[in-house]
């Protein structure tokens, strides 16, 4: 691929992003759906994740430790904006990410432009064992995640929807059984979607959803998450929508260890890649731990099969992901990563380093700074990325 | 006889003082909550004394720590540490068995847990290693029901805990 194609899908890909933080392991979270709507992760919050949120994701002032200075006051979780009492089964939320981004190929600056990421609304509904969620965004003419796009046009802005489906409760709460546009169950849901890990499996949180019917159960050591995927309806025409399965098992090995397995196979009658009939598969595991509570680990390493129908021919490749997450004051983060993907298009192994700084400021507010190179393929590319973030 | 005597209290004191001065001493508490959380406090503050034949583990419950002040600030308010500051639990002595030297001892024992005021009879499963050093590390569990004890399930934003509580004492002697 030639260096300023991939910078734009690079480009595109960090164009927009939803809430996902493994790094929650250093608390003894294990599971993800104390906090999040979407059990094995996501967008949504809930009153008690939103109450976390304040309590341990933003910085404190004044207050000490929010981990260890119990004189603190009560999170303002249960109030839209604060203040604004809202009924228990009702949680509003909104969204915008703002960005400036610089592209470099072999140390020249090639592209540098503001990035809308994103501007969405949405809102989930709790009554009883009923579950409902849904959002709907701006997405500009240069940031519209194509894959996510309601509307269509090429030249102006489009209405995006990434999540939206209903669901029920069971097993006293522990499992949810729901339908509608989900994000595919697989590996690591971490925020940084470009990373290889969620490019090579098409399993990112900004625009990979796709709609089909999924369950999800957590128990105290143990979550899954098994979804039938009935195709992106974004996608058109229909023969470009993938069919299939995906899923996950992760154990918790201790309060903040945890290693999974993912799987995923999916069939479209053409690869939006090669048109023609194709196999795709990723197998992968997954592991999270926090030896020291400041400091985080993730792993991820997957194998991908792709095999095009009726030709014989299948391509096997392979993409890793290692993340070290650091929080010496709360709120404030060190992060690095790096990562290797190999996919069939291309004989050439790729590698990437990441490393940034991100900064909860105050509760719902964070600003984050990555520099992302990658290198193996074409000419060594370089990003600078620097986001603000609200979310209510 | 004298000697004898003087030998066999001699003895006993240094057990006494042995069992009253563990090391190494961890308390873990353990709750879960829907959708699979895990909520644990942990704490090294135990004393263990001997009254009237029995052995008495004594845990300050100011001192748990569940990782979060102010989940630390709302699970003293539920066990109300200010009138009830510390978690009791009384074992006969002559229940625990302690190893001879390379062996293990593993048994339940009864004992009687006292908490928030009220005390109820439980079972608490130990074993104790006794090492080459001489050291006895020894670990004991048990389980309860908050509600046994009049204390409120703790709720918080939509998430109630199991009323069921895991506890895990471990620490080490020497000399016993």
């Amino acid at each position: 691929m030639r260096p300023l194609p991939w910078l734009l899908l690079l480009s595109l890909g960090l164009a927009s992003a939803a809430h996902a933080y493994p790094f929650m392991i250093r608390h003894g979270y294990t599971q993800c759906s104390s906090c999040h709507t979407d059990p094995s992760g996501g967008t949504f919050l809930n009153e008690y994740g939103r109450a976390q949120s304040e309590l341990l994701l933003s910085s404190s002032y004044g207050g000490g430790d929010q981990g260890t200075d119990d004189a603190l006051p009560e999170p303002t979780a249960g109030r839209f904006l604060g203040f604004l009492p809202m009924p228990s089964w009702f949680r509003p939320g909104g969204w915008v990410r703002e960005g400036y981004i610089w592209n470099a190929v072999d140390g020249k600056i090639v592209d540098r432009r503001l990035l809308q990421m994103r501007a969405d609304l949405g809102a989930d509904v709790k009554i009883g064992a009923f579950r409902a969620a849904a959002e709907l965004g701006y997405g500009s003419a240069e940031g519209t995640p194509r894959l996510a796009q309601i509307t269509h046009s090429t030249t102006g802005p489009n209405l995006v929807g990434r999540e939206f489906w209903v669901g029920v409760e069971t097993s006293g709460g522990e499992g949810l059984l729901r339908a509608g546009r989900i994000n595919v169950p697989f590996g690591l849901r971490n925020i940084e979607h470009p990373s290889f890990v969620r490019t090579a499996t098409q399993t990112d949180l900004d625009q990979d959803q796709t709609y089909g019917v999924a369950f999800a159960i957590s128990r105290p050591a143990w979550r899954a998450e098994v979804m039938a995927l009935l195709g992106n309806l974004s996608v058109h025409p229909d023969a470009y929508r993938e069919r299939g399965a995906a899923g996950y098992l992760e154990l918790s090995l201790g309060p903040t260890t945890a290693v999974g397995v993912s799987a995923l196979a999916a069939r479209a009658d053409a690869s939006l890649a090669t048109k023609l009939p194709t196999l795709r598969q990723a197998y992968g595991v997954f592991a999270r731990t926090a030896p020291w509570k400041p400091l985080v680990l993730q792993a991820e390493a997957d194998v991908l099969l792709n095999r095009t129908l009726g030709s014989g021919s299948q391509d096997l490749g392979h993409a890793e992901w290692l993340q070290a997450d650091l929080e010496p004051l709360q709120g404030f983060h060190v992060f690095g990563a790096l990562e290797a993907m190999k996919t069939g298009a291309s004989p050439d192994l790729q590698r990437g380093a990441w490393g940034g700084l991100w900064w909860f400021v105050f509760p719902h507010v964070d600003m984050r700074a990555d520099v992302v190179q990658r290198w193996g393929q074409g000419p060594a590319t370089l990003t600078y990325l620097v986001q603000l973030n609200g979310y209510l | 006889m004298r000697r004898m005597l003087t030998a066999v209290l001699m003895v006993g004191g240094l057990v006494h003082a042995a069992i009253t001065s563990p090391s190494a001493t961890a308390v873990l508490v353990s709750m879960h909550g829907p959708g699979g959380l895990n909520i644990e406090g942990k704490t090294a503050e135990l004393s263990i004394s001997e009254q009237d034949g029995d052995l008495l583990f004594q845990v300050p419950l100011a001192g748990v720590d569940t990782g979060i002040g102010l989940r630390n600030k709302h699970m003293r308010g539920y066990l109300d540490v200010t009138h009830f500051p510390t978690a009791e639990l009384r074992v006969a002595r002559k229940a625990i068995a302690f190893p001879e030297q390379g062996k293990v001892s593993e048994a339940d024992a009864a004992g009687t847990l006292t908490l928030h005021g009220v005390s109820r009879p439980c079972s608490v499963h130990y074993r104790a290693e006794r090492t080459a050093s001489g050291e006895v590390r020894v670990r004991g569990t048990t389980r309860f029901d908050m509600q046994d004890f009049a204390i409120d399930v703790p709720a918080y934003l939509g998430v109630h805990v199991d009323p069921a509580v895991g506890i895990q004492v471990d620490f080490s002697l020497r000399d016993v």
